[in-house]
């Protein structure tokens, strides 16, 4: 209905102006018109708007910048890097150092296997050896003697 | 005045002849002041307060700071409105429950004031606004504050900024055809709004 109103013949100049207006809602005609709003906008608003530009140019400048500025500055980036540097090294000593991975009375009865014990002990559990026949088997030079003097 | 699509080429351009200790600061105010007028207007038909608008724009400013500053400044413009979108989606939701909510309890009415005041004129647009080009952006800005928010989102994205419909999706976090179904029907709401008011003059 409203279109076929457009489509009437204007009463006046002016009718037919604003016809023209509104029956062509193009892009361009919107553009400019909220160009042209936004141009115009009250200096209390863009004074508003100028003050909370600032606060974000603020909180970049209290971020990134910041950090990025001073360690790009040569007063503080080489002892900065030497520090950091440092830090990683004694980190890292004082992990590898820490936690043992064994227990002291774990330790100790470490170190009273020899070797040939160690090995038994891994020959035994392999071959499912009880205590009595992993105490011969840790005899082997007695029970050869005396096989030996059996047969002497 | 430059839009969206005309700045992006021209940080891209900035971008490629940049030195390596070009102030990003200086960058950023650039932008802001070219993108910053538009944005409170966005913010504005959307929020329908001047004060809400300015805040969403300096949390929108500011939330780009802090996470997309780093950023290639050709994605500035994509990026802004993103989070812009994102806070002016957020505070309609939030507007949302909290009307649920008041509007359990009774209204406070002020003795003082005029009630006609607070009913919306469906004829708002005066006769006389149509009497020049920037009264006719007016009289667009009356009637796209009438649009549902995501058709006129979609509407002021595609047309004033100039982002395309990938971009203008992107922006949106939805599809590229529910873009063009969005714009589609503002469009149309906006041609029968613009022509009752046409004919009621």
């Amino acid at each position: 209905m409203s279109k076929q109103k457009l489509n009437l013949k204007p009463a006046s100049d002016t009718e037919a102006a604003h016809a023209n207006t509104f029956a062509k809602i193009s892009q361009a005609n919107i553009k400019h018109a909220l160009d042209a709003q936004a141009e115009q906008l009250d200096f209390t608003v863009l004074s508003a708007l100028n003050q909370r530009r600032q606060v974000a140019l603020a909180v970049q400048g209290s971020a990134w910048r910041r950090w990025f500025g001073w360690m790009s500055s040569s007063k503080f980036a080489l002892p900065a890097a030497v520090a950091c540097g440092a830090a990683a090294l004694v980190l890292t000593m004082v992990l590898r150092t820490a936690q043992p991975l064994v227990s002291d009375a774990d330790a100790a009865m470490l170190a009273d296997f020899d070797g040939t014990q160690n090995e038994l002990l891994l020959d035994s559990a392999a071959l499912g050896l009880d205590d009595d026949e992993l105490a011969m088997t840790q005899e082997l030079e007695f029970y050869a003697w005396l096989d030996q003097q059996k047969e002497i | 005045m430059p839009n969206a699509a005309t700045s992006s080429h021209y940080y891209a351009a900035d971008m490629l002849t940049q030195r390596a200790d070009v102030d990003v600061r200086a960058l950023l105010d650039r932008f802001f002041r070219e993108t910053e007028r538009r944005a409170f207007k966005i913010a504005l038909i959307s929020l329908k307060n001047t004060d809400e608008a300015l805040d969403a724009v300096q949390d929108a400013m500011c939330n780009f700071v802090r996470s997309y500053s780093g950023k290639p400044a050709v994605d500035w413009p994509k990026l802004f409105y993103t989070v812009l979108d994102s806070r002016l989606t957020d505070w309609h939701r939030r507007n949302t429950v909290r009307r649920r909510f008041f509007g359990l309890l009774p209204a406070v009415i002020d003795e003082g004031a005029d009630m006609l005041d607070a009913v919306a004129d469906v004829n708002c647009f005066d006769p006389s606004v149509l009497r020049s080009g920037t009264e006719t952006g007016a009289a667009i800005e009356s009637a796209l504050q009438k649009l549902p928010e995501r058709q006129r989102q979609a509407f002021l994205l595609r047309l004033w900024e100039g982002f395309d419909v990938t971009q203008t999706a992107e922006i949106m976090r939805c599809s590229e055809g529910s873009v063009k179904t969005h714009l589609s029907r503002a469009l149309n709401a906006l041609r029968l709004k613009l022509s009752d008011h046409y004919d009621a003059y």
